[in-house]
């Protein structure tokens, strides 16, 4: 892996802190998600139908 | 857990993970423990429009506990960083061109561990394959937001997006 590393002197552009705002509220929207899947038994039954089948 | 599916997954320096498909791409896998994980890569094209010109995807990453263990503990596990490595990798695989972009909440102010621990999961690309672009976005509170950007170093807009997510870090970047 190349690793590039972009530092910030001093405050970021508006368009940045945009950005990363809207990515934060996406990413707290995605977390929901997975947590209600989590409570979902057709959730938990599709990754345990998938988890077993090889399993027998 | 059945006894052949333990073993299989005690031999193993990884676990088994399943795509699920879906909107945001879900893929899922289970621990020794018994602890739920659920990754989704959520097409973010909407928020690049500067990028609209060129063929390219570009997918907010997530990943998080779906269901704990019932006393709510998440033990540590050293099998997770590989499996998330190797889900990563097959996401890419179903798409080359694609981008993966991860960004790590501020709320709490443990951005700079949740960065860690992705620098963690992605050590193990090895090779020149990948390019991650680690930015830091400074906001008017003085707080932090870490976010990295992974793409294949044989994507033929490589330039373009280091360049674009290169800017986006500071006006006065270095």
């Amino acid at each position: 892996m190349i690793t590039v590393s972009v530092k910030s002197k001093g405050l970021s552009s508006p368009e940045a802190i945009s950005l990363a705002k809207k990515l934060l509220e996406s990413k707290k929207e995605l977390l929901e998600e997975i947590k209600q899947d989590g409570k979902n038994p057709e959730f938990i039954k599709r990754v345990n139908d998938l988890r077993f089948k090889d399993a027998k | 857990m059945i006894l052949g599916l333990k073993m299989q997954n005690e031999s193993k320096k990884h676990y088994d993970f399943f795509y699920l498909g879906g909107i945001n791409e879900s893929y899922a896998f289970v621990t020794e423990n018994e602890v739920y994980y659920e990754a989704k890569f959520k097409q973010s094209n909407y928020l690049f429009r500067d990028l609209k010109e060129l063929d390219i995807d570009v997918y907010e990453f997530v990943i998080d506990v779906a269901i704990s263990l019932k006393d709510g503990k998440i033990p540590s596990d050293s099998k997770i960083p590989e499996t998330i490595s190797i889900l990563i990798k097959d996401f890419f695989k179903k798409n080359s061109k694609n981008a993966i972009l991860y960004i790590c909440d501020s709320s709490d102010f443990k951005q700079a561990a949740r960065k860690r621990k992705f620098d963690k999961w992605v050590d193990f690309f090895k090779g020149d394959e990948f390019i991650k672009v680690d930015s830091e976005i400074l906001d008017g509170d003085n707080n932090k937001i870490y976010s990295s950007l992974i793409i294949k170093t044989e994507n033929p807009f490589f330039a373009e997006v280091i360049k674009y997510f290169g800017k986006l870090g500071s006006e006065n970047s270095k």
